[in-house]
């Protein structure tokens, strides 16, 4: 009997590097209208650089930055774990389009967005976010 | 006035052209010297990286685009490059009536599976570039300029 493929998941669970600065691993995905949010939690690799670093984007917290197409990114701070956590966007059209594209051209992988999109959208924010010193893979 | 209604009207056609780390990127001698005169022809122009189109100017903010390869396996980066240029194939070519696309660099092979069967396929012009004289020759531009107005 031929063994089924599972359907791949939105978002990769993780352990996503972001560069030199964290790790970060999929706590939730919330559905807006339009689009689909993973919410990642970060696990800093230096936690005294990390906080310096987290106080400079003070000004661009929250701000969706779209790097690749149809995807977008931003550092948030929910007030239910007052915490600093990845949220990574993905356009609900854009979704289905890379779901479709990944089964017409039978590529592998567990989820739609692929970790190497997390990881770019992660760093193209920073960057964005004038922090290019961890941009750095 | 004007500027400003051209730029809020829907653009009919769409220069792609593909990226090679290191040797062809926008803010590049060979790729200035080649699109410089087409900026102003009225058509998009997008530049095919490792993640699929995207306008010109994000590649000169995000040189990661164009080679994000680091430490990753190149085969992870091949599996995103032809995801997301499905992907764009299929949400946002429809939007425009012709594409132009410059046949070179490795990043073709890419395009040509990801574009295979597509309407998007039947809509392209392909810009051969001369193996002779490469890019850098006035026949390149010209072809390119009649492509997009044409």
């Amino acid at each position: 009997m031929k063994k089924e493929t599972p359907e791949p998941v939105l978002f990769p669970p993780g352990p996503v590097e972001i560069g030199r600065l964290a790790s970060a691993r999929l706590v939730g995905v919330t559905r807006r209208p339009g689009h689909f949010v993973g919410r990642y939690q970060l696990t800093p690799k230096d936690n005294a650089e990390f906080v310096d670093i987290v106080s400079r984007l003070k000004g661009e917290i929250g701000h969706r930055y779209p790097v690749l197409p149809g995807t977008w990114a931003t550092f948030m701070v929910p007030e239910e774990v007052d915490e600093v956590e990845l949220h990574v966007g993905l356009e609900q059209d854009y979704g289905r389009a890379m779901h479709a594209a990944r089964k017409t051209l039978k590529v592998q992988g567990t989820s739609v967005l692929s970790e190497l999109s997390v990881r770019m959208a992660a760093l193209g924010y920073l960057r964005y976010a004038g922090v290019t010193r961890w941009s750095v893979p | 006035m004007r500027a400003l209604l051209a730029g809020l009207a829907p653009r009919r056609t769409v220069l792609l052209i593909p990226t090679v780390p290191g040797q062809f990127l926008p803010g590049f001698p060979v790729w200035e010297w080649l699109v410089q005169p087409l900026r102003d022809k009225g058509a998009d122009i997008l530049a095919l990286t490792a993640f699929g189109p995207v306008p010109e100017p994000a590649v000169a903010i995000h040189p990661e685009l164009v080679d994000p390869i680091g430490d990753l396996e190149d085969r992870r980066v091949e599996r995103e490059t032809k995801t997301r240029m499905r992907a764009w194939i299929d949400t946002e070519a429809g939007r425009y009536q012709k594409i132009v696309l410059l046949a070179y660099g490795p990043m073709m092979r890419y395009w040509t599976e990801a574009a295979s069967g597509t309407p998007a396929a039947k809509r392209t012009t392909v810009i051969v570039v001369p193996t002779r004289t490469g890019l850098r020759d006035t026949i390149m531009r010209r072809r390119l300029q009649k492509a997009i107005t044409t």
